[in-house]
């Protein structure tokens, strides 16, 4: 695949990802009566001592949130660090609590999404996967000095 | 009189209360982790009504046995200091929801101090791996469309 197809790609899973996160989030506020609790009983409990905990209205605003930056193209290796922890959940709901074919592939698209969005920014996250990194134990705030190089720092 | 930051506090320097907080918070984590499974009676489900709900429809969906491993790797990558800017970084939202659970739905002063604890620790672990960090807040960067992995040091 040529690197205009694979833009082509990238910016397709980025908005529909954007706008997933956006109606899956204004939704709960906008038409809290429309939102999916679940279909059996483990996916249901699990969707409701969330939503009463307050916890859920927390993952909704930082899904619009998400949401947005994903739409705009801005902080985007922030967002996608976010995206995980989030899609985590949304994966192990589909596969786990309520697996049946529809949610499989909803899981699935999800993780494929997080995994190539992460892909397409790689160049920010692998000195995150320092095995013995350099501490610096001092106030100073030491913006980056890790330079990146290759096609992404064109 | 010079703008230049100090390079450490007087007294104990940065270094040795970042490496303590690193053992507290490690052994915390991994004697956490181990707890749910080695001894399940132990695990605090809450002393409020919204903390138990929480705490026991976490354990029903399954989800807190993952929580628990994840715990225990992380304590276990603290206590050994290796892949620590990782490591700090899937803290958060684990502590996110631990100071959530504290602040908000376990009201108490032992569960605020277990609350202010946690943000303290990962604050202290955070700030002195801030270089690998300061990346992720790029406002505007660009994707690599490429399939070449472009491993950084």
């Amino acid at each position: 695949m040529g690197q205009i197809a694979t833009k082509g790609l990238y910016h397709f899973v980025r908005l529909f990802t954007a706008l997933w996160f956006l109606y899956a989030g204004l939704n709960f506020f906008l038409y809290p009566d429309d939102q999916r609790l679940g279909l059996v009983p483990a996916s249901h409990d699990f969707t409701v001592a969330l939503i009463a905990s307050g916890i859920f209205a927390w993952i909704k605003a930082i899904e619009v949130v998400l949401g947005i930056t994903l739409l705009v193209h801005r902080f985007m290796p922030l967002t996608i660090v976010a995206l995980v922890p989030i899609n985590f959940v949304v994966v192990y709901y589909n596969w786990v609590l309520e697996p049946h074919r529809g949610t499989f592939i909803a899981g699935g698209l999800t993780l494929l999404f997080t995994a190539y969005l992460a892909w397409s920014w790689r160049a920010w996250f692998w000195p995150l996967l320092t095995f013995r990194g350099a501490p610096q134990h001092d106030f100073k705030p030491h913006f980056t000095t890790i330079r990146f190089t290759g096609d992404a720092a064109k | 009189m010079t703008n230049e930051l100090p390079d450490a506090l007087p007294g104990p320097s940065m270094k040795w209360v970042y490496h303590l907080c690193r053992l507290i918070f490690g052994a915390w984590w991994l004697f956490s982790g181990c707890m749910h499974f080695f001894w399940p009676q132990l695990q605090p489900l809450g002393d409020e009504q919204p903390a138990i709900d929480f705490t026991l429809a976490l354990m029903a969906s399954g989800l807190f046995d993952w929580i628990k491993v994840a715990e225990i790797v992380l304590g276990l990558t603290m206590l050994a200091n290796r892949l620590m800017p990782l490591t700090v970084l899937a803290l958060v939202p684990i502590n996110l929801v631990i100071v959530y659970w504290n602040f908000v739905l376990d009201e108490g002063l032992v569960e605020w101090t277990f609350g202010a604890m946690t943000i303290l620790f990962n604050a202290v672990l955070a700030w002195p791996w801030r270089r690998y960090y300061w990346r992720l807040f790029a406002w505007n960067g660009r994707p690599d469309f490429s399939y070449r992995p472009g491993v950084q040091g």
